[in-house]
């Protein structure tokens, strides 16, 4: 595959033109990568404001009005709805596991039973979420695909 | 989940499964050990009786919180106690059990199918599990992200 790299004015905005044939896997990869390493996200930790990269972060958590995004050393603040979280990114591999909770499909390590048809999303920072039964068949489908039954 | 949609689609669902499976079973047992027995209509009403009966345990499982495996875990205990305490003490007031061994034998039996429904639905999400691990893993070797 040919790449090709132009260089434009500070001024302009940053884009990624793919041609191809068809859109194929790798193609809406490679798209779902550049989408989600152009996404920054402003965030508070203590007083201060930070801007990170949506590919940094393991999950998203709503408590009480806020939401809560968890990276590998920081927690920051966010001033949005977890609802919007959840519609602007699911296309980057975000997905909602329970009331609370977005996961980071890229930053799962693996699930795990956790009775009465729940299961356990094991993050790769360590820390364990229950994805509720009510979530089990979007998760499923954001790995699996395929007709929206089973699990 | 609201207690409304707990009540409508795990107590209601439980006890229309209960009749049921409680019609089905003295069905069966009648024809094989009772053949020549019958039953005036009063009689329809002892499914849905026991399936009322058997449902309403059910309630102790609903909590509007999302619960740890903890908390499931000692609720299904609690669940299968007071399914035991109901289900024994009304056949024992209908003057259906008439012996301690009678007793000793279907609170056993009621344990062994609880254990055994979880234990079949545990190994299917064992094998669920491992599905999407493998899927997972594949998603997340061919995405370009953490590369």
């Amino acid at each position: 595959m040919n790449v090709q790299i132009k260089q434009i004015g500070r001024k302009s905005e940053e884009c990624v033109y793919i041609e191809c044939v068809e859109v194929t896997p790798d193609i809406e990869n490679i798209r779902t990568y550049v989408l989600t390493i152009g996404t920054t996200l402003s965030g508070r930790v203590d007083d201060s404001f930070y801007q990170f990269n949506l590919s940094e972060v393991f999950y998203f958590e709503a408590v009480d009005e806020q939401v809560l995004a968890y990276t590998k050393d920081r927690v920051y603040e966010l001033r949005i709805r977890l609802y919007k979280l959840e519609s602007a990114f699911a296309e980057q591999f975000f997905v909602r596991c329970s009331k609370s909770y977005i996961i980071n499909l890229m930053k799962l390590e693996s699930i795990s039973p956790a009775l009465n048809g729940r299961f356990m999303a094991n993050m790769k920072n360590g820390d364990h979420l229950i994805i509720s039964r009510q979530y089990v068949q979007q998760v499923r489908l954001a790995v699996l695909g395929g007709e929206p039954y089973g699990f | 989940m609201d207690f409304k949609t707990f009540l409508i689609k795990k107590v209601v669902m439980g006890f229309c499964i209960s009749i049921t499976c409680i019609t089905a079973a003295m069905a069966l047992i009648g024809v094989v050990f009772a053949p020549d027995v019958r039953f005036g209509y009063d009689a329809f009403l002892s499914p849905l009786l026991f399936g009322f009966m058997a449902s309403l345990p059910g309630l102790v499982k609903y909590s509007r919180k999302e619960l740890s495996p903890k908390q499931v875990l000692v609720r299904d205990i609690v669940h299968v106690v007071l399914l035991e305490a109901v289900v024994l003490s009304t056949l024992l007031w209908a003057g259906l059990l008439t012996s301690p061994a009678m007793v000793i034998s279907l609170g056993c039996a009621i344990l062994v199918i609880y254990a055994t429904v979880k234990l079949v639905l545990w190994l299917q999400d064992i094998n669920t599990a491992k599905e999407f691990n493998a899927e997972l893993l594949k998603l997340q070797a061919n995405s370009c992200q953490d590369r």
